[in-house]
């Protein structure tokens, strides 16, 4: 759901229809073809497109005009410059904070599976931070720690750290069980050898699914907190920021108030149908 | 059930106090403290003044002293003073909830109503142009950020509908048409996801439904086609239905305060965002408190609810 919830890896069966093995396949294929477009855009931005602030002389130029695709803004700013821009913003924030959220959440999350004391205590934090609606809980630290990348970057990483301490636990502890683990102990390895070099190494699909749909929804974070004047300020580009300056010239300039929304939904829609077609291609199961 | 009830209840409890104490310890991220904010650049005050103002905030006292008082004064009803209007924060939520209940609830119902047959048709023709229609909206609805979503309708509205597009809010029962129509886009705006999700909820529901066999035998008896689908097939898959509708519900909540900037409404999100550039503190962390505490109600009633509607999730 759009920016509402935290999406997890849930133990939906995979559909039982039979042809459905290459529609997965046809999934992976698109979604992994616009996170591609996405990445490479955000990548190459800095390479071969000008400086997001650099201004023309064509103030709020409508696309197509004077050469400028998406238009330009009231600052004769090239509207697709700054969306690129924007794109490797809102990227670098999502890989950032998720990248955090999916390091110390895993951890957490296998130290929960390996010793009862600790999973007692830190699932319980974790709990109280889930008792929170997602959005408002960022808000909450965007409020407290102020504007700019990096806080947007600390709200979306608390956010997110105990869905991944939820996802990688519960296999975890499934894993706990098996008898290469006993195994393992009884040729006296630590417990930490036996998580990280272990029970990380079967439980990695699930994580990386998890990343996958996790930065969708940090994107969409992110474009929230921005659109409300809490997160990236001008005059850096962000898609959220883009959004929120844009509304303001909707009726004057509807193109700064369609084309970054657009951008947004692109980029959300890569990273779902990329970590939806992977959980059912592997058909992994949470839980 | 009684038994099941006081558990969730029991459970609720602590996850409870732990949201109160991530509020309270949400207020000392800031830079500096309360008072300073209060303060601000101003210099013509002494430090006895500071010192008395420390005092009267409990600043000087240990943190888990501070959080006892912070919480009695809480279950008294007392939610604090905004430090920029000196009003009871308790009033200012009371003037905003509304506004963001009304929000959710029309969401919510206008959801339920389009999302339930449209993905009932969808899996029952499966395929066909309603089976598209209905996975658009299931993909659309989890893409579209709502804010944008609502800066679109606006755009379209003003210009095919230009009585839709002026949001000025006046509450339900001072005009109630008035209300219901400046409403309705906003209502819409937030409905689409959750729209999406139940639509999809339905329709893989329904799909595992009409392959049982009761749904078989009751074809065979000769039921009509219509008679076999609402009684047999649709009031079995009730049940993940609701369950997604209940959880979904305090998410709403979420997504209304950012619906709410969009349309400028008065509600919670207005509330929150105003105090948070204002830097009123108190009013942002009691805001969120007490939204974060009907979102774990909500919840919990959900919770219950469901193990009326199932029996067996009560013995688990």
């Amino acid at each position: 759901m759009a920016l509402l919830t935290r999406k997890y890896v849930t133990n939906e069966a995979p559909s039982s229809n039979p042809k459905s093995r290459h529609r997965f396949d046809a999934g992976l294929w698109i979604g992994g073809g616009i996170v591609g477009f996405i990445l490479i855009l955000g990548l190459v931005a800095p390479l071969v497109l000008r400086h997001p602030d650099a201004m023309s002389a064509f103030y709020l130029a409508s696309p197509g005009q004077h050469g400028f695709l998406l238009g330009t803004d009231q600052y004769g700013r090239s509207e697709l410059t700054r969306i690129v821009w924007g794109i490797r913003t809102s990227l670098e924030i999502s890989f950032v904070s998720i990248g955090i959220a999916g390091f110390f959440g895993t951890v957490m999350g296998l130290f929960a599976a390996a010793n009862r004391t600790f999973d007692m205590g830190i699932m319980r934090v974790m709990d109280v931070l889930l008792a929170f609606p997602a959005i408002l809980l960022a808000i909450g630290i965007m409020a407290m720690v102020g504007p700019g990348v990096i806080s947007v970057i600390e709200a979306i990483s608390v956010v997110y750290i105990p869905i991944f301490a939820r996802v990688s636990r519960a296999p975890a502890i499934e894993q706990m069980t098996k008898e290469y683990v006993e195994a393992e102990r009884s040729l006296g390895a630590s417990t930490v050898r036996i998580l990280f070099r272990h029970v990380l190494v079967n439980i990695w699909p699930i994580i990386i699914i998890q990343l996958s749909l996790a930065i969708s929804d940090a994107i969409l974070i992110e474009a929230a907190l921005s659109y409300l004047g809490l997160g990236v300020v001008p005059p850096a580009a962000s898609l959220g920021e883009l959004l929120r300056s844009g509304q303001s010239l909707m009726f004057t300039a509807p193109w700064l108030a369609i084309f970054p929304g657009v951008a947004i939904a692109l980029a959300v829609l890569g990273f779902n149908v990329l970590g939806d077609a992977a959980r059912d291609h592997s058909a992994v199961r949470g839980k | 059930m009684g038994q099941y009830a006081i558990r969730r209840v029991l459970i609720a409890i602590p996850t409870m106090l732990g949201v109160t104490i991530v509020a309270f310890l949400m207020i000392h991220l800031i830079p500096g403290n309360i008072v300073q904010v209060m303060l601000g650049t101003r210099t013509n005050v002494t430090p006895q003044q500071i010192q008395q103002l420390y005092r009267l905030y409990g600043i000087d006292q240990p943190l888990y002293l501070q959080y006892w008082h912070w919480l009695s004064q809480l279950l008294r009803g007392n939610l604090g003073f905004s430090l920029r209007t000196g009003l009871p924060i308790a009033t200012l939520i009371s003037q905003s909830f509304g506004v963001t209940a009304e929000l959710a609830l029309g969401a919510l119902v206008v959801a339920v109503v389009v999302a339930v047959p449209l993905g009932m048709v969808a899996a029952l023709y499966q395929n066909s142009p309603w089976d598209y229609l209905a996975r658009g909206v299931a993909l659309l609805g989890l893409i579209i950020p709502n804010f944008w979503l609502g800066t679109m309708l606006v755009m379209v509205t003003s210009i095919y509908f230009p009585v839709l597009s002026v949001f000025n809010y006046v509450p339900f029962l001072t005009n109630p048409m008035v209300n219901v129509k400046d409403m309705i886009v906003p209502i819409i705006t937030l409905a689409l996801s959750l729209m999406a999700i139940i639509t999809r909820m339905t329709r893989s529901a329904v799909l595992e439904t009409i392959q049982l066999d009761h749904v078989r035998t009751a074809r065979a008896k000769g039921l009509k086609q219509f008679a076999v689908n609402m009684r047999h097939v649709l009031r079995n898959s009730l049940i993940p239905i609701t369950t997604i509708v209940g959880l979904q519900f305090g998410y709403l909540l979420g997504g209304a305060i950012v619906v709410e900037n969009v349309f400028s409404l008065p509600g919670m999100g207005r509330l929150i965002v105003d105090a948070i550039n204002q830097r009123d503190y108190p009013v942002v962390q009691s805001s969120i408190l007490f939204v974060s505490a009907i979102f774990v109600l909500v919840n919990l009633v959900v919770d219950i609810s469901y193990g009326f509607i199932n029996p067996q999730i009560r013995y688990q």
